[in-house]
């Protein structure tokens, strides 16, 4: 009973020699490469999101400062025009990552474990089964015992070749898909460092997020100026034949909460930039994050720990997450 | 388009109506002239805003369509390997099933 033991694994593990998996710490690298990506999204959408919420709500003082109804309506009303054609842009903005992100969990799809655990599951159950028959079997007919045991070998073998057919067909499923995601990663990460501009803040190039970024700061203090600026009332004093016109100056006009809500829009704004070079870092660390990938993969080489790149891409985006709870 | 001012040039021009509006002693017409202005360079202050987010997210779309249709692909090797899966599971149970009997014959 041994030897056919022995011989039927030999004959399993012999079919499926010279299969070109993936290691396990190399799934494992895609597998972080897709999680990483999920929470990364939404940051660079933000960016003109945060914009132009704050353009918004500065021209809301500007407006309240408008000396006649009709200019103050219309000057709000222009901020409700800006506020509706712009909105449309931030899920734009996200499209391009959302489709990375959709990528990148299809990596996480097809490196999952869960093909390997099914059959685990599946293989055990037949394990057991098979044993408490034949323990059955021994209770029925005691004087020729059947060898128990037997269940858990053959379960054994069944999972080590399903496994190995999952593992090669995942390798071979990866390695068809990564080098063609290269190179639309490469060209969608370089349109997003476009879109993001230099590092270096901007204040010549009028096309850049950079100088949108650096204008935004100089709107808010004028708005908030000009809202300051209404300081006076008219006044009319007619005391039988004297008229006189005149005005009343308000010394002490914003409140603490105006300078506070002002004060607010000029940390957001800076806030803003920080983000915009942190996706940028972070952009940055996903190209290279991803042709490490491709590179580690097409090496077939075991891992001992994740891949530089990838920590640092995870620093990245980690750094750009604080940056966005700090954005009120 | 030769002739569209900068933010640069609108926010200029909206510092010096501010600063027109702090002198007290200008009359209630050239108040509202003045605030009139602010109004039209908040609208063109708007619409330079809006042509530079629009010029630089249209940039962006650019492989969208490329890396979606990739996706699909991926979403298809992984449904693949969901029925390898469910194969190899049910040959998982014939085996065990002849096992079964096999042993059962001994």
């Amino acid at each position: 009973m041994q030897r056919y033991k022995k011989l039927f694994c030999l004959a399993v593990l012999l079919s499926f020699t010279g299969c070109a998996t993936l290691t396990q710490s190399q799934l494992n690298e895609v597998n972080a490469f897709g999680k990483l990506t999920n929470s990364f999204s939404a940051y660079p959408g933000t960016i003109v999101a945060t914009c132009n919420r704050i353009h918004a709500q500065s021209e809301i003082y500007g407006a309240n400062s408008e000396s006649s109804p009709d200019l103050h309506v219309q000057a709000i009303l222009q901020i409700h025009d800006f506020i509706n054609k712009t909105n449309v842009y931030t899920p734009k903005i996200d499209l391009s990552l959302k489709i990375i992100n959709q990528y990148a969990q299809g990596l996480v799809l097809l490196t999952s474990s869960k093909h390997n655990l099914s059959l685990d599951t599946a293989a055990t159950k037949f394990g057991t089964n098979l044993d408490a028959l034949i323990t059955d079997y021994n209770k029925v007919e005691p004087k020729e015992k059947l060898p128990t045991g037997i269940g858990s070998a053959v379960a054994a073998v069944i999972t080590l070749g399903g496994d190995m057919y999952i593992r090669r067909k995942q390798a071979e499923d990866i390695k068809q898909v990564l080098p063609i995601g290269d190179q639309i990663i490469d060209k969608v990460t370089a349109n997003l460092l476009t879109f993001l501009g230099p590092t270096q803040p901007d204040t010549i190039n009028t096309k850049t997020l950079s100088y949108l970024i650096y204008e935004e700061r100089k709107s808010i203090i004028i708005h908030y100026q000009k809202y300051l600026e209404l300081n006076r009332d008219a006044i009319s004093l007619d005391n039988n034949k004297t008229k006189m016109d005149g005005y009343i100056i308000h010394r002490r006009f914003a409140t603490i909460a105006d300078d506070r809500n002002f004060l607010q829009m000029l940390q957001d704004i800076d806030s803003t930039e920080v983000l915009r070079v942190q996706c940028i870092q972070a952009v940055t660390s996903l190209r290279q994050c991803h042709a490490k990938l491709l590179k580690d993969i097409q090496q077939k080489i075991t891992l001992k720990e994740y891949a530089k790149e990838l920590q640092n891409y995870s620093a990245e985006v980690k750094t750009a997450y604080n940056t966005i709870k700090a954005i009120k | 388009m030769a002739n569209t001012p900068t933010l640069d040039q609108v926010h200029a021009a909206m510092q010096a109506v501010n600063e027109a509006l702090q002198d007290n002693t200008i009359s209630d017409e050239m108040e509202d002239t003045l605030n009139e202005l602010c109004n039209v360079l908040q609208g063109m202050e708007d619409a330079i805003i809006q042509d530079t987010e629009e010029a630089l997210v249209n940039a962006l779309a650019d492989q969208n369509d490329q890396l979606q249709a990739l996706n699909k692909k991926i979403n298809d090797l992984a449904s693949d390997l969901d029925v390898a899966s469910e194969k190899i599971k049910s040959v998982s149970t014939t085996v065990g099933t002849i096992v079964s009997i096999v042993a059962a014959l001994i």
